[in-house]
């Protein structure tokens, strides 16, 4: 996962709050961006979903249901 | 559209001139979402890439709707490819965003957005609206209508657009619980083009039968997730849940299990399949045709869950509806918000906190979730659900309520909120328009 610093972005102590929301909104549909947010989201939420076993010995079986 | 429709009144016209009142439905004008296939009209999925397609087919529901008489005078926008992928804002579709009757500047939610502007306006009876997490739920609850999400394999999906193989369903919105089991009652059961069809009917609760179960109806309730609502939202939804109370006195604590992980389980198995199902599209030019750019970005991701994460989620679905049934042991019904917050205004990110909501403290002490997660876990489990208006938040926009009941127990949860209904007549309330 890619950590991203807002207070890093340059220009920040020059640009009027109109004009830095409507930078943080470019950012925010920035390519680049959404697609290593979306990465990330992948990988978060596979971590979430291993963080909970399931015990083999006594799993019902088949998760497939037609 | 416009000559099917025509066709198809006429058609209804000759069957009543002659007496022949088949179905309830005869000559009811109807509006379907537009991932169902319907011959003689466009068929978009909301998605800039199938522009002005037409398919040569009817979905199974909308043949069943064509036999019972009704007259399909719409084909009702919505968010592209249902939302496959997540998408930023209302404006992802190639309609535009779903504007909501009762505040044009507000969205009428998604993914079936046009279905619940098109019924909460008034200018169907009903339409029919797909769910795959919260795309019936949602729209109902912001149009102030009543939206029915059928048990998985109730109603046969052959000729609507896939997202999610395991959790697609097809289902009626509409004015009110009664309009609700009319539709549902032509669009389950048999559909031989469609695998997953249990071939279960529904069919309404007879009157006796219903006040006998409604006389001892036990209705689960945890409540945690009312004190998460909005500022707007809140007050309409306790008094909703109030009046429940005082129809149906029975009302017993009921918990979904809180050590699963729903977003992630959900998300995982409609984000693995959906990128399957349009990785062909994703790989051609069209695909940038669609317009949110955070909707593609998740698309593409969704590419590479791996199989180990997507077979997971689906075993902790086996394990989730092992639990269900214990919870359906001791209530008929779970009773929930609807959605905890009144609709959002057009401009604004979906991905943000709602208006009127507090962002998360990353400090405070962690709360009981209650049945906050009950759209993702019903969802999952592919229980039925009904959504119903309970109200008007304190911005003027409608508040909705939410029922879910184990598989197949749509009779008892339209028998539940008719008798609501009967009793509060929020679903009457109109939009001022």
């Amino acid at each position: 996962m890619i950590e991203r610093s807002e207070a890093a972005t340059p220009g920040d102590a020059e640009a009027s709050p109109v004009e830095r929301e409507e930078r943080d909104v470019h950012d925010r549909d920035d390519p680049r961006r959404l697609a290593e947010e979306a990465r990330a989201l992948v990988e978060r939420q596979a971590a979430e979903l291993r963080a909970v076993k399931v015990p083999i010995e006594t799993e019902p079986p088949a998760p497939y249901r037609p | 559209m416009r000559a099917r429709a025509l066709r198809e009144a006429a058609a209804a016209d000759r069957a009543i001139a002659r007496g022949d009142a088949r179905s309830s439905l005869l000559g009811i004008p109807y509006g379907a979402k537009d991932l169902l296939a319907a011959r003689g009209a466009p068929t978009t999925w909301g998605a800039a890439p199938y522009r002005g397609r037409v398919l040569p087919q009817d979905a199974t529901a909308i043949s069943k709707l064509h036999r019972a008489g009704a007259v399909l005078a719409a084909k009702l926008a919505m968010v592209e490819l249902a939302g496959g992928g997540g998408y930023r804002y209302p404006s992802a579709s190639l309609q535009g965003p779903g504007r909501n009757p009762w505040d044009t500047g507000r969205w009428s939610g998604g993914s079936s957005s046009g279905s619940g502007a098109a019924v909460g306006a008034g200018l169907v009876p009903f339409a029919l609206g797909s769910e795959t997490s919260g795309s019936i739920g949602t729209p109902s609850s912001y149009c102030g209508v009543t939206g029915l999400r059928p048990t998985y394999g109730l109603v046969s999906r052959h000729g609507a657009m896939a997202l999610s193989w395991t959790l697609d369903k097809i289902g009626p919105m509409a004015r009110s619980a009664a309009d609700c089991a009319l539709a549902l009652e032509a669009i389950s059961g048999p559909g031989a083009k469609d695998a997953t069809v249990s071939g279960k009917r529904f069919r309404p609760m007879a009157p006796e039968a219903a006040r006998e179960a409604l006389g001892r109806l036990r209705v689960g309730f945890a409540g945690e997730e009312i004190e998460q609502a909005s500022a707007a939202a809140r007050g309409a939804l306790e008094r909703g849940i109030d009046e429940v109370r005082r129809i149906f006195p029975n009302v017993v604590e009921a918990r979904l299990p809180e050590d699963l992980p729903y977003g992630p389980m959900v998300v995982t198995v409609y984000a693995a399949e959906g990128a399957t199902i349009f990785a062909e599209l994703m790989e051609s030019e069209r695909f940038e045709e669609m317009p949110d750019a955070k909707q593609k970005a998740g698309l593409r991701a969704a590419l590479d869950i791996k199989a180990r994460d997507y077979l997971h989620a689906m075993r902790l679905r086996t394990v989730l509806a092992s639990r269900m049934r214990e919870v359906f042991a001791t209530c008929d019904v779970i009773l929930s918000a609807g959605r905890t917050m009144t609709a959002t205004p057009l401009d604004h990110p979906l991905d943000a906190p709602a208006p009127g909501v507090a962002p998360p403290d990353p400090e405070a002490p962690k709360r009981r979730p209650g049945n906050a997660s009950l759209i993702p876990a019903g969802n999952l489990a592919g229980l039925p659900a009904v959504f119903f208006p309970c109200g008007l938040g304190t911005d003027g926009l409608p508040v909705g309520l939410q029922l879910v009941g184990p598989p197949f127990s749509e009779p008892l949860l339209l028998a539940v909120v008719d008798a609501y209904q009967r009793e509060t007549g929020h679903h009457l309330r109109r939009p001022p328009i």
